[in-house]
């Protein structure tokens, strides 16, 4: 157990977090190796945005541990934001600084040497495409340039775990892919990431495991692969009167033999992690 | 150390905007020295009680009034006080930075006041220890600050407290007439605040150029109440 506390990048133990008299989080255990992308899949109110704050130091649990790069969370919480880079679900710069005086501002607040800071300022504006707009001030920016600030903001001290709130949230389809794109870079380059999203197809495209949570609890766990399998990797889809049914097998001839006994329009296709989820939840995503 | 690069970091911020906060700081003693040195007419006397007591009505609307919105709109409103709550630094250098930076506005605008006075009245010393009892007054509001923002829900909140506690604190501490004038237990309880012993010690610096050591010490006890006050809250911020 403590090797694996020292070799992951995030061990949670039957955490808990209580706000009053709701729990928002009801004993989570978790294991997220290094070098993964790790996906937390939910709905509003899950408990995504919390297990977040917790394994960044920004909240405390009620019960439980979670570890961080080796380091337990709240008995070393320096150590802690030392490794770790966090892209928050709201825009939180400076608006009224520029975008590279706000890179400048976290660069202070980590003591970057001073050579080093000027160096990792233009390279970041660089990757994340901002060089043109460094100078004008952040509340010019649009949704998805703020955002690349963000992540580059995340990344100047070089954190080896990135932690994505909600990265894409209410961003257009070409803006996500080039986020996309950009979380997938990085962990090319060695970084973990762990993302929260209620987005599907974000996490089918990025995540190498996924975590269902829902009602403060994981309910899943595994590749996005795997969860489907666990379902049936295909779904034979069909309007029955009132509502949608969905029935999944482990093969497309078993789908498509049951889908050919059945009138009318259906469907034959592969299972998603949406289906994994309202199998699971009962509730739908988005 | 680790509190430097958080004066810095907001250094930087409010650098943008730095006209802002001095007209903001400037305005009142400004247009009080103004109004009663009319009023009263060029009465000396007057003007040399006067002073040290808007230098100090300066000293805390510029280090509470900025860090308390500062603090409240970050926190509750943009968020990015999240910024500053993941930077690899302690409780303590976190609050310390936030009030030396507050504390350091309040010395400017202070500062900056009883530089103009001075050029009307030119009798005011400028000693070493009126700018300790200076400063001591600075931190200790820019803390009280800190200490409001934490458990203020949003701006609404900070200005209820500012006008009913803070504004008029400022009015009777000694800094317009002498707490002596106030009738009845008035006198005695007007003691029990943090800016009087801090305004007469500075009237006494500023005029006489001597230092009462219990006045020195009650806004020292004052200022680390409300440090303390505001660290534990901070604390319990964070555990939230």
């Amino acid at each position: 157990m403590t090797d694996l506390r020292e070799e992951a990048a995030i061990v949670i133990r039957g955490v808990t977090k209580n706000y009053g008299s709701v729990q928002a989080l009801k004993g989570v255990d978790l294991t997220v190796k290094r070098g993964e992308i790790f996906g937390l899949l939910g709905p509003n109110g899950a408990g995504k945005t919390t297990l977040i704050r917790l394994l960044t130091t920004l909240a405390r649990p009620s019960g439980g541990e979670l570890w961080v790069g080796g380091y337990r969370v709240d008995r070393h919480p320096v150590e802690v934001r030392r490794l770790i880079g966090v892209v928050p679900q709201v825009n939180n710069l400076e608006k009224e600084l520029t975008g590279r005086e706000n890179l400048l501002l976290h660069a202070l607040l980590h003591r970057l040497p001073r050579q080093e800071r000027r160096r990792r300022i233009e390279e970041l504006l660089a990757y994340v495409g901002l060089e043109e707009w460094a100078d004008r001030k952040v509340q010019v920016y649009s949704g998805g340039m703020a955002r690349r600030l963000l992540i580059a903001r995340a990344l100047l001290h070089r954190p080896q775990i990135l932690f994505l709130d909600e990265p894409t949230i209410g961003l257009d389809p070409p803006t996500r892919r080039r986020i996309w794109d950009l979380v997938q870079r990085l962990n090319q380059e060695g970084v973990t990431v762990f993302l929260t999203t209620h987005y599907i197809e974000e996490a089918e495209s990025l995540c190498h495991r996924v975590g269902v949570i829902d009602g403060g609890k994981i309910i899943a766990l595994g590749s996005p692969r795997e969860l489907c399998a666990r379902l049936g990797s295909f779904c034979v889809e069909f309007f029955a009167g009132e509502e949608t049914r969905r029935f999944f097998f482990p093969s497309r001839a078993e789908a498509r033999a049951y889908a050919d006994n059945l009138p009318g329009d259906v469907t034959v296709r592969r299972t998603n992690l949406e289906d994994v989820f309202v199998e699971l939840t009962g509730k739908v995503m988005g | 150390m680790g509190w430097v690069p958080l004066v810095l970091a907001m250094g930087l911020v409010w650098r943008r905007r730095w006209w802002r906060f001095l007209l903001g700081g400037l305005n009142r003693p400004l247009i009080f020295l103004a109004l009663f040195a009319w009023n009263f007419g060029p009465s000396h006397q007057y003007l040399l009680f006067l002073v040290p007591g808007l230098v100090a009505m300066a000293a805390v609307s510029a280090s509470y009034g900025d860090l308390v919105n500062w603090f409240t709109l970050r926190r509750t409103y943009f968020r990015v006080l999240d910024e500053y709550l993941l930077a690899p630094i302690s409780t303590n250098s976190l609050l310390w930075g936030h009030v030396v930076a507050g504390g350091l506005k309040g010395l400017v605008v202070a500062t900056l006041v009883y530089t103009v006075a001075w050029l009307a009245v030119r009798e005011f010393h400028f000693s070493l220890l009126f700018w300790v009892q200076l400063a001591i007054v600075c931190l200790l509001f820019a803390s009280l600050a800190v200490a409001v923002a934490m458990v203020a829900n949003g701006d609404r909140q900070v200005l209820v407290f500012s006008n009913l506690v803070v504004f008029p604190m400022t009015f009777f501490c000694g800094t317009f007439f002498p707490v002596e004038h106030l009738p009845g237990a008035l006198a005695t309880l007007s003691w029990f605040l943090p800016l009087t012993a801090a305004t007469y010690n500075l009237r006494l610096l500023a005029v006489e150029a001597s230092c009462r050591w219990s006045w020195l010490g009650q806004s020292l006890a004052w200022c680390l109440a409300f440090y303390l006050l505001a660290y534990l809250l901070l604390v319990w911020r964070r555990q939230e």
